[in-house]
């Protein structure tokens, strides 16, 4: 199963994962990081890396981080191209697109779910 | 023209914050090392914004860059450092005397906190009061929307604990 981690400004991220499981249950291998004003990058960079080898159980694991430039997307962009374990990063974090992931993760691969989210979450963006 | 030093170089308090406000062009790094880091280069490029232009210097090439442009005046560029000893170098070489923006920036062999998001060591402290006395003017500001602080003034210097609550646990993260 692919993994989850969910890196955000503040707690939005951990928001993000009570407001999913309200709707779709439990979730496994999924986890959240809340960066702080005030926390070391240095700290954010640990956190990633330990979280990132408890969720990949083979598969890969996927980064939602919430700003395009922002620090929470800057430092896991430094994991992308690490040998150890498979990352795609996708930003712009939002509960459709999370929902979207959890429903879509099984039997498929990392690139082809990062594209199937990516996709799904242009969509989900619409003037009412 | 606004100098900062910010160890998070480009993201969102400077993107949002600081480039929208102030209407700036133009984004000049100020590094010895960054053009040798292909990955992070490529991340720059990915997350700048199209009508921003991104320029990535030494320090030498800033120095004289700075000199050349010193003479025409203000233009609306964002000049980032990551590193303290690179913008001492640069301050040493030019003799520059307006302001630096501080905004994020931990030294891992230093103890002494200016503020929540500044930490650096005693011999950094010392060289900061000794461009101070020159005539530079070291402010903490991490956007546009905050009230400025004078940097080593009496009410930050020598305080244990910032006056913005920052809690122990945060503090040491």
């Amino acid at each position: 199963m692919i993994g989850f981690l969910i890196v955000t400004h503040e707690s939005v991220g951990k928001e993000l994962k009570k407001a999913l499981e309200v709707i779709a249950g439990k979730q496994m291998l999924l986890d959240y990081i809340s960066f702080r004003q005030d926390d070391k990058i240095d700290f954010l960079r640990k956190e990633i890396s330990q979280k990132i080898d408890a969720l990949d159980k083979g598969e890969g694991v996927i980064i939602f981080t919430d700003l395009l430039g922002g620090s929470c997307t800057n430092i896991s962009y430094e994991f992308k191209e690490i040998p150890e374990h498979k990352v795609k990063i996708v930003t712009g974090v939002n509960l459709n697109m999370l929902l979207d992931a959890v429903f879509e993760r099984t039997g498929k691969s990392l690139s082809k779910l990062t594209n199937t989210i990516y996709q799904a979450s242009k969509k989900a963006t619409v003037i009412l | 023209m606004r100098i900062r030093l910010d160890e998070r170089l480009i993201h969102g308090q400077v993107l949002i914050g600081i480039v929208k406000f102030l209407h700036i062009e133009n984004i000049l790094i100020v590094s010895d090392s960054l053009q040798n880091n292909p990955t992070r280069m490529k991340l720059l490029k990915l997350t700048i914004p199209q009508d921003l232009v991104l320029t990535v210097k030494t320090v030498d090439d800033f120095v004289e860059l700075f000199k050349e442009q010193e003479s025409r005046g203000k233009d609306n560029s964002l000049i980032l450092f990551e590193k303290m000893d690179a913008l001492f170098d640069f301050l040493q070489k030019s003799e520059y005397k307006g302001q630096v923006h501080f905004a994020n920036y931990h030294n891992f062999a230093g103890n002494i906190k200016l503020t929540n998001t500044l930490t650096v060591t005693e011999v950094e402290l010392d060289k900061l009061r000794q461009f101070k006395n020159a005539g530079v003017d070291f402010i903490y500001c991490l956007t546009p929307y905050e009230k400025e602080r004078k940097l080593l003034e009496k009410d930050y210097y020598g305080k244990t604990q910032p006056d913005f609550g920052v809690s122990q646990s945060s503090a040491n993260r």
